[in-house]
């Protein structure tokens, strides 16, 4: 079955890109993760999401990142 | 501040040159176990902050949380802004506590004093210790 792809852009005024690239890294066990990076945003695309996490891993994934944002 | 309120989502707008930065993660951090966030917008003009409930939120639950956010923000601003003014007078305090830790100017010379007897009980040398070998013994041999 295949599931949907997930786009999110995060704002480079808020977001690192290494912070994203960390929470990549931790997330990478639950689905497949293309990163890009232009001027202003990072936009990340999830795929091949694990079918029992598909509808909260967007939403998950940003708060993790904002998580690691604080503490960075 | 501006909050748009959605169906179990709220939209809060902020000036950020009145809430630094740091006080938007920290408010944010807070509500992390109880909300999904999202940042965007200008850091010149405004932030906008998507806070949308982990589980369905009535109308009444929705104006709650935007109240407790809006503490949080002025919390986090009010801890920096004390954190910022009192910097110096912290620093003063740990240099201080350190300082005290330090041996005091007799103590120190009583510590010299007692360095400067080994040095002489090690020149003076009553057992021949610093004495080499070869000229204590010449080259006998020994047999063991």
């Amino acid at each position: 079955m295949e599931t949907k792809n997930i786009v999110i852009s995060f704002n480079k005024n808020f977001y690192t890109i290494d912070t994203v690239k960390k929470a990549i890294q931790d997330y990478k066990g639950i689905a497949n993760f293309d990163l890009k990076s232009n001027k202003k945003e990072i936009k990340v695309e999830i795929k091949n999401i694990k079918l029992e996490s598909e509808d909260i891993i967007k939403e998950e994934f940003c708060n993790y990142v904002l998580g690691l944002m604080k503490n960075a | 501040m501006k909050i748009v309120k959605k169906k179990n989502e709220l939209v809060i707008s902020l000036n950020p040159k009145i809430y630094p930065l740091e006080a938007i993660y920290g408010a944010c951090y807070v509500f992390i176990d109880r909300a999904y966030l999202f940042l965007d917008g200008d850091l010149n003009k405004e932030v906008k902050i998507f806070l949308k409930g982990k589980k369905e939120l009535s109308p009444k639950e929705l104006e709650k949380l935007a109240g407790e956010f809006e503490n949080e923000l002025l919390n986090y601003s009010l801890r920096l802004s004390i954190a910022k003014n009192t910097k110096n007078i912290r620093e003063t305090i740990v240099e201080r506590a350190l300082f005290s830790v330090l041996p005091h100017e007799k103590e120190l010379e009583k510590i010299n004093k007692s360095e400067q007897i080994d040095e002489k009980t090690i020149e003076n040398d009553p057992l021949g210790i610093a004495v080499p070998w070869e000229e204590k013994y010449g080259n006998k041999k020994h047999s063991h």
